[in-house]
């Protein structure tokens, strides 16, 4: 689940944010390694929905921080 | 031996208008403008007339350096900056200098200020009277301020270095103000600024001035049609190319100087360390 949930991001991440595959890492972190800003983040939330099938509240989101952190978020929505 | 006195002359000259942007503009924003405010009942009306005395005022600044020899003020360009309308004006940020230049040279421009003014009652007046945008707000509420004011025709100046450029170092550019220009779908008009030779760099005091009288140049460059760089799947595609584009025109030659303190500028966007939705 988890690995699916992660594969998934990694493209959105690669697609929406141009990042090469090898930079997309569980431990990365997404305002400095991965350079998003804060509307960069706010997209990427709505563009999860797809996964989730439900709406995502932004604030569900406030204290991530890297990528394994989305999968944990996203994996604890779906499940819910 | 002594400086010559035309050196000496530059010196106090440099000092004399660096106090006179103190001076000054309190002056203006404890007489005219809190007189403007009070005869103009009309919101609207009074942060024309406001802008205007400011726009005025500006020009008057800057003929004054030109004509008192104590520095040499010029602009390239002034054309293309005929009918300018709701379009974001960035330019490279090396001087004090530039936000006085460019906002004399343009009528109709708005701009992001420290949000501390606001705690002046003298200085709230002069910059909520001119409509500026305070840079103390939220991410999203400072994004939306610039969006609104561009979409209702003003210009926005933005540096979007989000601090002065230092001198001989390629400019490292936030991407708060190309999200600004996407979402307003305003035209860029892109503005070089040069300071040759420096004049108050880092570590250097106002008086210390070069051996020769500095030029502050104003360089009106193209204005970029927005269009060109919409249409993309993802607004952030959007973004990245606009960055890359001004990244590469800033980066080739110019003659970028370093002057003084500058006002902060906006575009906090994106350079915040904070979670992933604020």
């Amino acid at each position: 689940m988890r690995e699916e949930i992660f594969a998934t991001l990694s493209e959105y991440l690669q697609e929406m944010f141009e990042l090469p595959a090898d930079k997309v890492t569980p431990d990365a972190k997404l305002f400095e390694d991965l350079d998003l800003d804060s509307i960069d983040a706010v997209d990427l939330v709505v563009r999860l929905q797809d996964l989730t099938a439900r709406k995502i509240k932004p604030d569900q989101f406030k204290t991530v921080r890297t990528v394994s952190d989305v999968v944990d978020r996203v994996h604890d929505l779906i499940a819910e | 031996m002594w400086p010559r006195p035309e050196r000496l002359w530059r010196a106090f000259g440099t000092g004399l208008f660096l106090a006179i942007i103190g001076v000054g503009g309190s002056f203006l924003a404890m007489t005219v403008f809190p007189l403007i405010a009070l005869v103009t009942r009309d919101r609207e009306k009074c942060r024309r007339r406001i802008q205007r005395v400011l726009h005025r005022s500006f020009q008057l600044y800057c003929g004054s350096i030109r004509v008192l020899k104590v520095a040499d003020v010029r602009m390239e360009g002034r054309e293309r900056l005929k009918g300018l309308r709701g379009a974001m004006v960035i330019a490279n940020h090396p001087s004090l200098l530039d936000v006085v230049m460019i906002m004399a040279a343009i009528p109709n421009i708005q701009c992001v200020v420290k949000g501390g003014l606001w705690k002046n009652p003298f200085f709230r007046l002069t910059v909520e009277g001119a409509g500026y945008i305070r840079n103390d707000l939220e991410p999203e509420a400072l994004l939306q301020a610039c969006v609104n004011t561009l979409k209702a025709g003003n210009n926005l100046i933005v540096f979007p270095e989000g601090t002065r450029t230092v001198r001989g170092k390629p400019m490292k550019l936030h991407r708060g103000f190309a999200n600004i220009a996407i979402l307003a779908e305003a035209d860029l008009q892109m503005i070089r600024m040069s300071v040759e030779p420096p004049l108050l760099h880092k570590g250097n005091p106002w008086w210390k001035v070069p051996e020769t009288r500095t030029e502050f140049c104003m360089q009106v460059c193209d204005r970029l049609d927005i269009g060109r760089f919409l249409g993309y799947r993802f607004r952030s595609q959007s973004s990245r190319r606009i960055v890359a584009f001004i990244e590469d025109f800033y980066a080739e030659p110019s003659h970028h100087g370093h002057v003084g303190t500058g006002p902060e500028t906006a575009d906090r966007l994106g350079a915040e360390d904070r979670g992933l939705v604020a």
